[in-house]
């Protein structure tokens, strides 16, 4: 009714873009308790509950994806409503929880997190999805499913470093877990590596937050008290260091990225999809959150280090792909690749550069989980990794190549899908500050098109192998969770700004730029002009 | 009954792209048959012809063009810094002038004749509904970039346009030889549309802005930045060349040929309208910056359209392969265009006169697939009496070689210097002997007998693949005959302009005359050592391409894969064992005598240089 009444009675320009759905619907002050705790509190009743000869499994497999849909329609209640106008954290929480030391339980969003928790949302639902399939201890995998959520929600809801750690670290293991535990041969060789990167990443964070507690006089760890600090130069660069590696870790960032191929290549398809669309991301995010928005200095001076790191990365999974022959590993290593462009986008230190980061931490984790997950799918179908022995499998399982493709052509930023903002974004943002790496991404992503086009020719669209094992289509649930993130790249890359009637009221959301919008340039306000501007 | 197709403008606009863009959405969606899609596909260009004609009919007796302005991208992305750096705004606008009209129309026939010519032509082609929706997406993608008044804007039409155009080309997947020429179709202009964003990234990084209309007044009010906009201009000049062809970016033309005739000829004459489209709206920003008058970027534009104009042909000249021949002699042709943007104040006449080449090079494609489709052969030496067998096919191909130059004379006018001149003189020249000697070769030499052919099954094609060609030809050559009437040339940009004097028009026939005369000698007196001196080069030519593929792939590809191969299965895997077995080995530290003393003062040592390294005062 609001939006038919905003509708007629509004035909011009509204000074201010109406919000018609969601705003008297969260009246609670713990909803960001909720998204980090429902998903722990109710991984754990269910590892507790019997299921005598997995008489359960399919209850608990519906009970993990009520409660993401759950956990998400709240995400997206909680996102439509969010104050466009504010930098500020919103629905902020804030408890005392060691006072002695300056620990509280803060939690806070801002239009740089509303976005990444929305994502992480989608993810949730469509790991669920992806992991119907699961038939060994199907109530372990989804426990642990549920775990890494709740840690992933708390990362991004906290604005205490004590808390920010301590769910950094907590999510490293559950996820571990679910590596060893389910998917390919080399299962505990990347559950090894991936615990391995990611005790390296929690100690180097750790180290951060002791730094910054301890140059602040040891007062407090809450975010806005530490971001504030006004460190010495030497200082902001050995955090910023520090931080890269953190990133780097999870991101991730070449030459820290060992973990990477394992995991994507090995991991069931719900766990890749976890890990590629929004664990990865959580590096990336620490970057803004920690570096750029904190370490203005630092920032500065590690520049140049970061678009460095991000164009290697950018041209040598360009190159594995050509070079690979296993579909899954050519997942794997295009899933490196929205990790790069972010760096790029952070590295250019321009405004229009971190909203472009930003937007490619969402649409790029987005772009990796469809990739990983595409190929997951593909491979699981197929029966076969190997590329040598598939070959026209268009034609055994259209949908599933179809998909593939949409997926290819995100990931490397096609217009049209919401990958291609982010780049954009972030190439123009970078090329007044680092126009060399911006040339080397450039001429990465051709070659990984160019990587993209050899693999489906071969893949997909070549002649059938006599050889090849059968092969079937998507399922239902399969056809789900991969067109879900097809349609939500879409959705973001037609309408960033948000869908709008007549040229100016919204008709739904008021679109991922918007949203982050404020925040990211409030991150930005206090760095001097780039060079030329 | 009084109709004012002002009154349309709201709904005719946005219909002239969301009409094929919702045909390339409906085909997607599910439709497969071949009669279901090729019946649909040909309503893209209807609907779009409807919102281009009404639109086209509102705007004909004005001057000022109609801007429909839809917002897609409108944040402010700072709150301090320069005012231009504070709001990134991208609108999806369509201009409906009298040049994208005209430019947008040609789009549409391109279209449609491609569209009819595939009905009968393209019966083969495996998935009939990804080629009719490619050709759909292609279509909406050129309207897109004609009717842009953002740079950005190019870009995203540019970027579907070129997914678009590899797709379509690589549609016949399971063959090898097709697959492998759509690779290089990817691969080549690539680098060019690299160059191409990077250029749209300069100007953005210095002006803030990338609405064109709005760019001139911000370049402007920031003062002369040549070394800037020479190199932004370069930068989006090469992405222009990339998608036209010109040398060295040929090859993803000219080794097309073994690509579905319909996509090669879709994508030479929707890439022709778009290059044109953009020249069109970037050159005036290099003349309000008087860029023409430096070597840079004006000159070397010139300079490479005159390589491409001379070089292209010699091209055409040592291959047989009908489809290859043709398309390197229109490659040079639109070169000659492009050589004629170099002229201050000729932007419209010369983004006509590439449009008209787009359409008259399409025409020679298609009416060179539907010879090979006939004959059952690509290579000319194989061809013959085709003039006798079918007369309609074989028509269309001089057609096509005279819309292509007939225009080029008058663009170029008579004020040119002479190396220009001669450029020019020998582009022409050449590119009508290319042409006549196709035509020669397959009209009127005897046709050759071979295995397993048999002569009478040569008759004539279908009218659906004879008769597009021939009125896209004959369109073409319309529109080239538009260069000698000054109320056409005005009629483009609303400028008065004065004809070349008869005279010079005359001196410029010259060239093609002498081009035909030489392409009859040839035939009548000499064709067996033509044919000879063709197979010699062309052995030459491949050699040479094979010997610098494997150059390229020896000396940059391999060595490269293989050391990303290395590091990743040697060199990382080696560093990840190395740090732990380091950190197994100090972790048995603890099961040894411990050395108290000396890591002690290893210890405080460490602490030492962290906390001088870290600390402010201690350190300096």
């Amino acid at each position: 009714v609001n939006l038919f009444l905003a509708v007629a009675a509004s035909p011009t320009a509204s000074p201010t873009p109406v919000s018609p759905f969601g705003p008297t619907i969260i009246h609670f002050n713990f909803l960001l308790s909720t998204l980090i705790w429902a998903p722990i509190v109710v991984g754990l009743l269910l590892a507790t509950l019997p299921n005598p000869r997995g008489r359960f499994d399919r209850t608990i497999v519906q009970i993990a994806f009520w409660t993401n849909a759950g956990l998400a329609f709240l995400t997206l209640v909680a996102y439509n409503q969010a104050n466009l106008f504010s930098s500020a954290p919103q629905y902020e929480e804030n408890l005392p929880w060691m006072p002695a030391l300056g620990v509280n339980y803060h939690l806070g969003v801002d239009g740089v997190t509303i976005p990444l928790l929305f994502l992480g949302s989608i993810v949730g639902v469509v790991a669920v999805l992806a992991s119907t399939g699961i038939r060994e201890r199907v109530r372990e995998y989804f426990v642990l499913l549920l775990l890494v959520e709740g840690t992933v929600n708390g990362v991004l809801c906290a604005r205490d470093m004590f808390l920010l750690v301590t769910f950094w670290g907590a999510g490293v293991l559950p996820v571990a877990l679910l590596l060893a535990g389910w998917g390919g041969p080399l299962r505990r060789l990347a559950a090894g590596r991936y615990l391995a990167y990611g005790a390296v990443g929690t100690a180097a964070l750790a180290a951060v937050a002791l730094i910054l507690y301890g140059t602040t006089g040891g007062i407090s760890f809450d975010f806005d008290f530490l971001v504030h600090a006004n460190l010495d130069t030497r200082l902001q660069v050995l955090i910023g260091l520090l931080l890269l590696v953190v990133a780097a870790t999870r991101l991730p960032l070449v030459p820290l990225h060992g973990w990477a191929r394992d995991v994507f290549g090995e991991a069931t398809p719900g766990v890749a999809v976890l890990v590629a669309g929004i664990t990865a991301r959580l590096g990336g995010y620490l970057l803004i959150r920690l570096l750029v928005a904190a370490q203005h200095d630092g920032a500065t001076v590690l520049a140049p280090i970061l678009a460095f790191l991000s164009a290697a990365t950018v041209l040598y999974a360009a190159v594995m792909m050509l070079r690979t022959r296993d579909l899954r590993r050519f997942g794997a290593y295009g899933a490196l690749i929205p990790g790069g462009v972010f760096g790029l986008g952070i590295a250019g230190l321009t405004a229009l550069g971190l909203l472009g980061a930003v937007l490619q931490l969402i649409a790029g984790g987005l772009a990796a989980a469809l990739i990983v997950g595409a190929t997951a799918t593909i491979s699981e179908r197929a029966q076969t990794r190997d590329m040598a022995l598939m070959g026209g499998l268009a034609s055994r399982m259209p949908k599933l190549a179809w998909l593939l493709v949409l997926a290819g052509l995100a990931m490397v930023g096609v217009p049209g899908f919401a990958s291609f903002i982010g780049e954009a974004f972030s190439l123009f943002g970078a090329f007044a500050t680092q126009p060399g790496a911006v040339f080397v991404i450039g001429a990465g992503l051709a070659l990984a098109l160019a990587g993209i086009a050899i693999t489906f020719q071969r893949v997909l669209f070549g002649p059938v192998r006599a050889d090849a094992p059968g092969a079937s289509d998507a399922s239902l649930q399969e056809m789900w969770y991969l067109g879900l993130m097809v349609g939500v790249l879409l959705w973001w890359g037609i309408f960033p700004s948000g869908p709008k009637l007549g040229g100016s009221v919204t008709i739904f959301d008021e679109g991922v730029v918007n949203v982050i919008n404020n925040s990211s340039a409030d991150i930005m306000s206090s760095y001097p002009p780039a060079p030329g501007q | 009954v009084h109709f004012d197709p002002t009154t349309t403008l709201s709904w005719s606009v946005p219909l002239i792209l969301l009409g094929p863009l919702a045909v390339f959405g409906i085909i997607a969606l599910g439709l497969r048959s071949r009669r279901a899609t090729a019946n649909l596909a040909l309503l893209a260009p209807l609907s779009a012809l409807v919102g281009v004609g009404l639109a086209g009919a509102a705007v004909f007796r004005r001057t000022a063009p109609y801007d429909g302005s839809y917002e897609w991208l409108n944040v402010s992305t700072a709150f301090t810094g320069p005012a231009r750096f504070q709001n990134y705004i991208t609108d999806f606008g369509v201009r409906v002038s009298h040049l994208t009209t005209v430019l947008m129309l040609a789009a549409l026939a391109v279209s449609i004749a491609v569209l009819l010519w595939s009905r009968a032509g393209a019966r083969g082609e495996p998935s009939p509904a990804r080629y009719h929706g490619l050709l759909s997406l292609l279509l909406a993608c050129t309207l897109g970039v004609v009717a842009s008044t953002d740079l950005a804007e190019i870009y995203v039409f540019w970027g579907v346009a070129a997914v678009a155009t590899y797709l379509l080309l690589t549609n016949s997947w399971a063959d090898s030889a097709s697959t492998l020429a759509a690779r290089l179709a990817l691969a080549v202009p690539a680098v060019a549309d690299l160059s191409l964003l990077a250029g749209i990234a300069l100007l953005y990084s210095r002006y803030g802005q990338l609405n064109i209309d709005q760019l001139i007044p911000g370049m402007a009010a920031l003062g002369p930045q040549p070394k800037t906009l020479t190199a932004a201009v370069i930068l989006i000049l090469v992405g222009a060349a990339g998608r036209l062809g010109l040398f060295p970016f040929q090859g993803w033309l000219t080794g097309g040929a073994a690509t579905p005739t319909g996509a090669l000829a879709a994508a030479q004459g929707f890439w022709t309208l778009i290059v044109a489209a953009l020249l069109a709206k970037v050159m005036p920003i290099v003349v309000s910056a008087d860029l023409l008058s430096h070597w840079a970027p004006g000159k070397s534009l010139a300079a490479t359209a005159a390589v491409s104009a001379v070089l292209l042909p010699l091209i055409g000249l040592a291959t047989l392969d009908v489809r290859r021949a043709v398309t390197a002699t229109g490659i040079a042709i639109s070169a000659l265009a492009v050589l004629a943007f170099a002229q201050p104040g000729e932007v419209a006449p010369a983004a006509l006169l590439l449009a008209a080449t787009g359409l008259a090079r399409t025409a020679a494609v298609l009416a060179a697939g539907t010879l090979v489709a006939g004959m059952r052969t690509s290579s000319v030496t194989e061809m013959g009496e085709g003039f006798r067998r079918m007369p309609l096919s074989v028509l269309a191909l001089p057609l096509a070689a005279v819309a292509m130059v007939a225009g080029a004379g008058a663009v170029a006018g008579g004020s040119l210097k002479w190396y220009w001149t001669l450029a020019y003189a020998v582009g022409i020249g050449l590119g009508v002997l290319g042409l006549l000697r196709l035509y020669l070769l397959a009209g009127h030499s005897l046709l050759p007998r071979r295995r397993g052919f048999d002569p009478n099954r040569v008759r004539s094609a279908p009218g659906l693949m004879s008769y597009p060609p021939l009125l896209l030809g004959a369109l073409a050559l319309a529109a080239s005959l538009g260069f000698y009437s000054a109320a056409w040339l005005g009629f483009s940009d609303n400028r008065v302009h004065h004809l070349t004097d008869p005279t010079v028009d005359i001196y410029w026939l010259a060239a093609p005359v002498a081009g035909a005369l030489l392409a009859v000698a040839l035939f009548q007196w000499s064709r067996e050592s033509g044919r000879r001196l063709a197979t010699a080069a062309v052995s030459a030519w491949d050699g040479a391409a094979i010997r610098s593929r494997r150059a390229i792939d020896r000396l940059l590809l391999e060595p490269g894969l293989d050391l990303a191969e290395r590091t990743e299965d040697a060199l990382l895997p080696g560093a990840e064992e190395g740090l732990g077995r380091l950190l197994g080995e100090s972790a048995g530290i603890v099961r040894r005598p411990f050395p108290l003393l000396p890591i002690l003062i290893g210890l405080a040592v460490l602490v030492a240089v962290v906390a001088g390294l870290v600390a402010p005062g201690v350190y300096r």
